[in-house]
């Protein structure tokens, strides 16, 4: 089996595993961790709890599904924010040139220019810290991204002889972006898609671990990491399991996104 | 006398097919032998297979032998030692086949350098020398020149330079001319005929162009789905072919014009053009002059009347395409104007446009580019639908794509399948389709044969030429190739630079032209001047 296959297989199946973690975690949890059995806090990995509980006694297996929820649906608001608004101006860059064109480029290079947590963090305390304003942050920086993507992607397409066969069929440039160019891209969308989602899986979890993203009670693997940190001489299993979380979930998007490319044949 | 290169049954697998079958050819020194046969007979492959560079999943078997030394039984490394040296290649597209970062010069003195223990100045020696055999000569500074500064005919006499440096033994040359304008394509023939003369060497010359082989070749061998079906001298094949398929290569590669005569053209006329110029901006070179453009179109004025084909014939870079495009108002137009029916098209918006282009529609050259691969044979083909007023219904969209699908040669139910599973001529027979649905007045064709092999070019032409016949739509079809003008065209512009050098009907401008540049032309074109006899 090829490289490209193996890791298309194991970035399916990985972020698979969260993605049904988080929608498990909507309906049931092994522990209902709005109650907080402070008795039972900082128990080791054990049958009863399988990667502990924590120092108010919520049990970490719960927190850590209830904590995908949080980064899958943060991570895929922003992307959808991205593309929505991304993709568009992209299509229209492409399709109009000259002055258009130049206009949207460079905004998007004005905000490249940020660097994008910084400024994430600069949104989030000007307006209050929160998972909605977390999605915003993060998906601004998603849209730059999409808009090159797809200008790129596009020009390609505008070279090719069936664009002249649509204007020849009397449409217009918005019109041939929409019916021929984007359904062409699609694609190159899915993989960059999915790469913004990792990273913003990370600005995610960044973002709470500075107590910026999704508030308490909710669970976020941010938060979770910060609070392990001042119990890593007691409770080390406490940071290990939502620091693998993010590694492991990041990791699969990854393999999935480079497999997903190797498999169109896209640039590497 | 011992064959140079001899070859028994050589056969090429890819996965579960066999390319070539049991495939036996010899060359002498100082013969060239032509290898022809449609796309896809297995010609490249058997050349790749002498070579022993076949794609990494093709396995050959078969015994090759070069001056009595077996090449089929040489290990990897051995054989890069024969590549180059002792066997010399030629392919068709001159600018991937070299380095765009390195000099010419340096591109060739590699070569020497990677076979023989030279220095660097004797290997930019060796280098000068064959360049200047191919017609670039170092004083003027081409040995310095990088590959893109070079034209298609420079950059393939850097090919074949690189080919000869080394003085093989045998060259092989895989449809060296194909990506060439007639002009130099006559040059680029007859350097290689000379050095094949002058140095007895062994020439294979892989190509589908009959014209060329019966200018250069001593032998032929006609390729057929793998197998060499005749293997002849070329007066012979081209005289009295004995094999059908041969036979029916012939008479594709002849082009008879398929109408029974020319029509007349005192008919109105519906497409006027007039002193059309089309510049493009180029880059500044200078901080106070303005750059002065490219002017691809210099005041064109030709004109269409219904029902006749009318041709357009000039080089690349001659401005045909960018006129093609002023015409189809996809482009603007500095100066002049375009008009159809007595109605202006150049500057005309909205729903006159859509109006006017329902009679003027086009079909390109490239029969995969010209399709959104997404899209199925009835989308693509109902696409002109949108210059409609109203819509169709389902129905009678339906009715109508298959009724067009019909007039081209294929089946209705060919509508609900994907351009990709079509061949390059089915493609073609496609996009004529989509020209036809709007019922127009006029079709205009750039190259829209050129990228077919001789036989699909031939049964194109007929369809083209029965489609005028039955549905009096008139062409405006432009083309380098001569043959193919001649063959379907009732009057000719040449052009040339931007400018219309000559004009006239088709037979007075072919068997008298006037202008030099036509007469250039038309003495650099191949031409089978053969009749086969009946009943061969």
């Amino acid at each position: 089996m090829s490289f490209a296959r193996k890791s298309l297989g194991a970035g399916a199946l990985i972020t698979a595993l969260f993605v049904a973690l988080a929608a498990v975690a909507q309906f049931w949890t092994p522990y209902d961790v709005r109650i907080l059995p402070i008795a039972d806090k900082l128990q080791a990995p054990s049958a009863r709890h399988w990667f502990g509980t924590d120092q108010l006694g919520r049990d970490v297996l719960s927190m850590i599904m209830l904590g995908a929820q949080t980064s899958v649906g943060v991570a895929l608001l922003s992307v959808i924010i991205g593309v929505c608004i991304g993709v568009p101006l992209g299509l229209l860059g492409a399709a109009r040139r000259g002055a258009t064109d130049e206009i949207v480029m460079r905004g998007n290079d004005l905000i490249f220019a940020f660097p994008a947590l910084l400024l994430a963090i600069l949104i989030t305390a000007v307006f209050g810290p929160g998972a909605v304003n977390a999605i915003i942050a993060i998906g601004i920086f998603n849209i730059p991204v999409f808009a090159r993507v797809t200008r790129a992607g596009a020009l390609q397409q505008w070279t090719k002889d069936f664009t002249l066969a649509a204007r020849v069929a009397g449409k217009g440039s918005l019109r041939i972006s929409w019916q021929h160019i984007l359904p062409n891209l699609l694609g190159l969308l899915v993989v960059q898609g999915t790469i913004q989602f990792s990273l913003g899986v990370i600005a995610e979890a960044g973002l709470s671990y500075v107590g910026l993203s999704a508030q308490p009670p909710t669970p976020s693997w941010g938060r979770m990491l910060n609070e392990a940190q001042t119990l890593t001489a007691l409770a080390p299993y406490l940071a290990l399991f939502p620091g693998f979380a993010v590694l492991l979930f990041v990791l699969g998007l990854n393999l999935l996104g480079e497999g997903l490319r190797r498999r169109s044949g896209g640039p590497a | 006398m011992t064959a140079l290169l001899e070859v028994v049954d050589l056969s090429v697998v890819i996965g579960a097919v066999r390319i070539v079958k049991k495939v036996s050819l010899e060359v002498r020194a100082g013969e060239i032998l032509g290898l022809v046969g449609a796309s896809g007979s297995g010609k490249s492959m058997t050349a790749l297979g002498i070579m022993r560079l076949l794609p990494l999943r093709a396995s050959s078997t078969g015994i090759t032998r070069l001056n009595g030394a077996t090449l089929s039984a040489k290990s990897e490394a051995e054989m890069r030692a024969v590549r180059g040296r002792d066997i010399g290649m030629v392919f068709q597209e001159p600018m991937s086949a070299l380095n765009p970062l390195m000099r010419i010069g340096d591109q060739v003195a590699e070569t020497v350098r990677s076979h023989r223990q030279v220095s660097r100045a004797e290997a930019q020696g060796l280098a000068r020398d064959a360049l200047e055999l191919v017609g670039l000569r170092g004083e003027q500074g081409a040995l310095d020149r990088l590959p893109y500064e070079l034209s298609g005919g420079q950059r393939q006499r850097v090919a074949i330079a690189m080919a000869m440096v080394l003085s093989p033994q045998l060259l092989i040359a895989d449809e060296p001319t194909t990506a060439l304008d007639v002009i130099t394509q006559a040059q680029v023939l007859l350097l290689l005929q000379g050095m094949v003369r002058t140095r007895n060497m062994g020439m294979i010359l892989v190509t589908h162009d009959l014209a060329v082989l019966a200018q250069l070749a001593d032998r032929v061998a006609v390729m057929h789905e793998g197998e060499i079906v005749e293997q002849a001298s070329a007066a012979e094949i081209l005289q009295r072919p004995r094999n059908a398929y041969s036979a029916v290569l012939l008479a594709a590669s002849l082009l008879k014009p398929k109408r029974a005569q020319q029509r007349r053209t005192d008919a109105p006329a519906i497409l006027q053009v007039r002193g059309v110029v089309r510049e493009y901006p180029r880059r500044r070179t200078s901080l106070w002059h303005p750059a002065t453009p490219l002017r691809a179109v210099d005041g064109v004025s030709l004109s269409v009347h219904a029902g006749e084909t009318v041709g357009l014939v000039g080089e690349s870079g001659s401005g045909k395409s960018s006129l093609l495009r002023v015409i189809l108002a996809l482009e603007r137009a500095q100066a002049g104007d375009v008009s159809l029916f007595g109605e202006t098209l150049s500057g005309a918006r909205g729903a006159t446009l859509s109006r006017l282009r329902r009679s003027i529609q086009v079909v390109f050259q490239d029969p995969y580019g010209s399709f959104d691969p997404r899209w199925t044979v009835e989308r693509l083909i109902g696409e002109p639908f949108f210059l409609l007023d109203s819509p169709p219904s389902n129905a009678e969209r339906r009715r109508k794509v298959a009724m067009v699908l019909e007039q081209v040669g294929l089946s209705p139910a060919d509508a609900q399948r994907l351009p990709r599973e079509f061949s390059g001529g089915e493609r073609q027979r496609i996009a004529i389709a989509r020209a036809l649905i709007s019922e127009p007045a006029v079709i205009a064709f750039d190259e829209a044969v050129s990228a077919l092999d001789v036989l699909i070019r031939a049964q194109i032409l007929a369809l083209l030429a029965d489609l005028a016949e039955r549905l009096k739509v008139a062409y405006l079809f432009v083309s380098h190739d001569l043959q193919v003008i001649r063959a379907i065209a009732d009057r000719v512009y040449v052009m040339q630079q931007g400018r219309i050098v000559e004009e006239g009907a088709a037979a007075a401008v072919f068997d008298s032209p006037r202008h030099a540049y036509t007469q250039a032309l038309l003495a650099a074109s191949p031409v089978l001047a053969v009749k086969p006899q009946a009943g061969a």
